[in-house]
């Protein structure tokens, strides 16, 4: 059963490890044992790398975990029903590890996946076998001798069991998970599908799926791909002072900022977090490669000698390695050929994000005045309809007709154009542009559709909805019905 | 079977006795004129007199090394074991001591493809002067705003031993961390110490005379509590910067961040009346980093003019936008120890004239030369690849690069040892993002040796480790008062100072 549950929940299972990390050695040891807990957050970052092939994960957890219940059964001398009682903690914590759900980005113990069971172990080991001691050199007097030790060990060991949440996380995590293990792989096209099985996905989705289209070249797609992200809702957390509140900042920053090619910013917050949540082989990947592409060679190197004294990672690092002293592999790389054109976006600026990483990339492309390539041209453009900015759109509008005077203009543009085109505050002239007359008719009834249902008592939920089925793919639908856009 | 057990003793102890062996030096091998790839780089430094093993490890990208250190005198010992030359402390002792005021040869050979190559042996010099026997620094992780395990910490540079002086992990909870920073001591002494704290528990600790307080320097008439200090050589008073300061972010530049004051001022407490008063506060000047010469009659400081003009946008923003154009100049006013009065501020060095920027003045103890951080423009020049220690002579007002201690990465607050031959520095080299103490000879004719980094026992330390060495500070004697007495004070309230007037 626990078998099942976990393995039904892999990609999480293996986010687990990537939040976390061990690397093998005295430096790591030292730093980590200088920790509050240092050594249940040592050795819980030992097991928890075993999560990299969740199979063996969790045949070590449920392993620790029936070595708890015989070591519960030995102590007590359970013969009868109450060997359930036994089992109870396990599952508790099976329950636990399952509820961590977003808190995995938040909590500060290193290893914290696994302490609880090695607490439970400790303990349940370790009163049977004192138990055993103290009965071989003192004889058992009392009944209740075993409990008495039990009860003092748990009390010992139980500032280790802080737990976060006794509720499953909202579902759409777990896509959220299997779509960045996509992105690292630039399976795009799996980000892609994942996204479109979700029927109310997050921002975060959205963003990743952007991020999917972008690289694939089909941002055309971006408004028939489902581009109306919600915020997840905050864990609900065991203590209610405590309450969790979500950023992207901490859940997805780095894969964001990387994605769209900006290093220092990937770079800035791998740092932030790792400082302010403990290291992790995620955020030590992404400032390896950043220091690579940022050609900080030396800084890099750190990064990979950390990760190839991992158990797991050697083989990333050793790959990437190759890489450190060779643009020619630089180049050739999936990485680089994604990220290239995104990196001619500007010179440098000096900035602030504000903690919302999102809202700064929006706003960075969609401000852009000149695109040096296709790539970044089609992104700002886009950017500029995503976050229904008339006036950037305009301009990027303009600038596009005129650089591709002999191209026919791509639908989602002329979407746009011909809806915001009738504004009274743009510039643009609809009689000087080959049009399709398919958009035009199309947009001639949407606006008629959009009347109609306005002289109607309906809600504009309901309005929303049944436009949906039509003109659920335009820009159009997006541009009027999808209002609830919130960073976080 | 009856003798199995000894049998396996014995083989165990030989195998023992035969690990911890002396590694023997090659009968053959072939010679290259090539120096040996050596970290840290330890070939032809010049070490103090009294400086622990300088432990190195040779990446020649075999395992099979040996290493000969031969002093005057014909004294030699050979080391080597799985690619790291680990020295022990009494035979370096010896070695060091026969080697004082000259240098001992390190040979090194190493065993690639069944053969035995002989590198170009190289020196390490013994210097005739002695260093400081104590460093304290702050180790942190390069982070930008966030921050969390946080300590102020001690080596013995005589030998290895390293304690923390206050580790933030007592005071910081979850959701309210507590940042320490700014370690400082009067005249390399540790009586007379002080630290801040900030967010949690906030407030400055000073130490007088091994007494223990915590105050509050923020008043109503400063911009903030004290920042920067300097504490004075002679008299109980302490210069402090008061900055308003922020951070931005780059989006391509390898600097990757500025930390700029949009306003700054100087002040002027003292610990036994807890009363600040205001040195400089030009509203036109940014002041910071002041730093009181040997004597204790001039305070050097250093000090930007920048003039905001645009009102439409905050103070932050218009700082942001111009970031290239805030240059610091060094200057220095006098000091009336008596009357506690300072005179007009005399510019000593316009690094803005040359379009850079100074900061971080130290002068040496025997009163001669002042050493600076010299970058293109800015006040935060450990993010700053291009900054570079400089040194003024007093006498002469000339100014010159410390070219043997500076590297194509940021070097940062110097600062000289209590017998002025020894600058330590906070660099960058290694890898371009954690900072690392090295350590230059500086002879009396006024020339730098080339830089060696702090040894460490296990060579590959600063490979794994993953915080930076902040603000390296000189010592005499070690701070002998405990973390946990420091972390006693902190948990009470800080002592309001109060306000007096301005000090000039």
């Amino acid at each position: 059963m626990a078998y099942i549950l976990l393995l039904s929940h892999a990609d999480y299972l293996y986010a687990l490890q990537e939040e976390s990390l061990f690397v093998s050695g005295r430096t790591f040891m030292q730093e980590t044992l200088l920790c509050r807990n240092g050594l249940w957050a040592w050795s819980g970052s030992f097991f928890t790398q075993f999560f990299y092939y969740p199979l063996l994960g969790s045949s070590i957890i449920i392993a620790m975990w029936l070595l708890s219940y015989y070591s519960l059964i030995w102590l007590t001398r359970w013969k009868d029903w109450r060997r359930i009682i036994a089992i109870l903690p396990s599952c508790y914590l099976l329950w636990t590890l399952l509820c961590l759900g977003y808190w995995m980005y938040y909590v500060k113990s290193p290893g914290y996946a696994f302490i609880p069971t090695l607490v439970l172990l400790t303990v349940s080991l370790g009163s049977f076998l004192l138990d055993r001691l103290l009965l071989r050199l003192f004889k058992r007097v009392n009944w209740w001798q075993p409990y008495a030790v039990l009860i003092i060990l748990f009390v010992v060991c139980r500032p280790q069991l802080r737990i976060y949440s006794l509720t499953l996380p909202d579902s759409r995590l777990y896509s959220e998970l299997r779509m960045q293990r996509a992105i690292e792989d630039c399976r795009w096209q799996d980000v892609i599908d994942e996204h479109l099985k979700v029927k109310q996905p997050t921002n975060l989705m959205v963003l990743y799926k952007n991020i999917a289209l972008m690289h694939s070249g089909r941002l055309q797609e971006i408004f028939k791909t489902n581009n109306c992200g919600v915020n997840p809702p905050s864990p609900v957390s065991l203590i209610p002072c405590d309450t969790l509140h979500l950023h992207i900042s901490q859940l997805a920053a780095t894969t964001a900022y990387y994605q769209y090619g900006q290093l220092n910013y990937a770079y800035r917050w791998a740092m932030e977090n790792s400082v302010e949540y403990g290291p992790s082989v995620r955020n030590l990947k992404t400032m390896a490669r950043c220091a690579i592409l940022n050609q900080e060679f030396d800084l890099a190197e750190k990064y990979l000698l950390q990760l190839r004294n991992t158990m797991f990672h050697k083989r990333w690092a050793d790959e990437q390695n190759r890489q450190l002293r060779s643009s020619t592999l630089v180049m050739q790389s999936a990485d680089f050929q994604n990220i290239a054109p995104l990196l001619l976006d500007e010179g440098n600026v000096l900035d602030v994000d504000g903690g919302f990483p999102e809202q700064w990339i929006l706003n960075h492309f969609s401000d852009l005045v000149q695109a040096a390539n296709p790539k970044l041209e089609e992104l700002i453009i886009t950017t500029s309809l995503w976050t229904k900015d008339e006036y950037a759109f305009d301009i990027h509008f303009y600038n596009y007709v005129n650089n591709h005077p002999n191209d026919a203009i791509p639908l989602l543009y002329q979407e746009a154009a011909i809806m915001l085109c009738t504004k009274e505050s743009s510039p643009i002239q609809l009689d000087n542009f080959p049009f399709d007359k398919f958009i035009s008719d199309r947009y001639n009834n949407f606006v008629r559709d959009y009347n109609q249902l306005s002289t109607m008592p309906i809600s504009s939920d309901e309005m929303a909805g049944r436009l949906h089925a039509v003109y659920g793919d335009t820009y159009w639908w997006y541009y009027y019905f999808y209002t609830d856009f919130n960073i976080y | 079977m009856r003798y199995l057990h000894f049998y396996i003793l014995t083989i165990a102890l030989t195998s023992i006795l035969l690990s911890c062996g002396r590694p023997e030096v090659p009968e053959s091998y072939i010679e290259t004129q090539e120096l040996p790839h050596i970290r840290p780089d330890y070939t032809e430094v010049t070490m103090p007199a009294n400086i622990c093993p300088p432990n190195f490890s040779v990446l020649q990208g075999t395992k099979n090394i040996v290493a000969r250190l031969t002093a005057p005198g014909g004294l030699s010992y050979t080391y080597g074991d799985d690619a790291k030359v680990i020295i022990d402390e009494d035979e370096w002792a010896e070695l060091r001591d026969a080697a004082k005021g000259n240098g001992i040869v390190v040979e090194v050979f190493v065993k690639a493809d069944e053969e035995w190559v002989r590198f170009r042996p190289f020196n390490i010099y013994i210097a005739e002067e002695d260093i400081d026997p104590y460093i304290s620094y702050r180790n942190i992780q390069p982070s930008y705003v966030a921050f969390e395990k946080l300590a102020i910490r001690q080596r013995n540079l005589t030998n290895f031993d390293e304690s923390d002086i206050y580790n933030n992990m007592p005071l910081t909870t979850e959701k309210t961390g507590q940042c320490i920073n700014c370690h400082s001591y009067q005249n390399y002494k540790t009586n007379r110490m002080l630290f801040h704290m900030r967010q949690g528990y906030g407030g400055t600790m000073i130490v007088d005379n091994g007494n223990i307080k915590k105050v509050d320097l923020k008043t109503d008439s400063t911009i903030s509590a004290g920042v920067y200090p300097s504490w004075h050589p002679n008299i109980n008073v302490i210069a402090f910067s008061t900055n308003s300061t922020g951070q931005s972010f780059h989006t391509k530049d390898v600097r990757k961040i500025e930390v700029q004051d949009t306003k700054s001022d100087l002040i002027l407490y003292d610990p036994e009346t807890d009363e600040v008063s205001i040195i400089e506060n030009d509203s036109n000047e940014l002041e910071v980093f002041p730093c009181w010469s040997a004597d204790g009659n001039t305070l050097y400081y250093c000090s930007a003019h920048f003039e905001y003009h645009n009102d439409s946008i905050t103070k932050e923003a218009e700082m942001i936008k111009r970031y290239k154009e805030v240059h610091y100049n060094l200057y220095a006013k006098s000091f009336d120890q008596k009357t506690r009065k300072f005179g007009k501020p005399e510019l000593i060095f316009n690094a803005d004239s040359l379009g850079k920027s100074a900061t971080l003045p130290r002068i040496s103890p025997d009163g001669r030369y002042l050493v600076f951080s010299m970058a293109e423009f800015g006040c935060f020049h450990v993010w700053h690849t291009d900054a570079d220690i400089m040194l003024m002579d007093l006498q002469t007002k000339e100014v010159r690069n410390l070219e043997a201690l500076n590297s194509s990465k940021s070097e940062s607050y110097p600062s000289f040892s209590s017998n002025s031959r020894w600058i330590m520095t906070a660099s960058r080299r290694d890898d371009g993002n954690y900072t690392r103490p090295y350590i230059s000879y500086f002879n009396k004719n006024g020339q730098c040796h080339k830089a060696f980094e702090l040894p460490q026992h296990d060579p590959n330390f600063y490979t794994f480790f993953l915080r930076s060495y902040n603000r390296p500070e000189f010592m005499v004697e070690p701070v002998t008062i405990s973390p946990q007495d420091f972390v006693s004070v902190a948990r009470g309230d800080a002592k309001k100072v109060t306000f007096k007037s301005i000090a000039h």
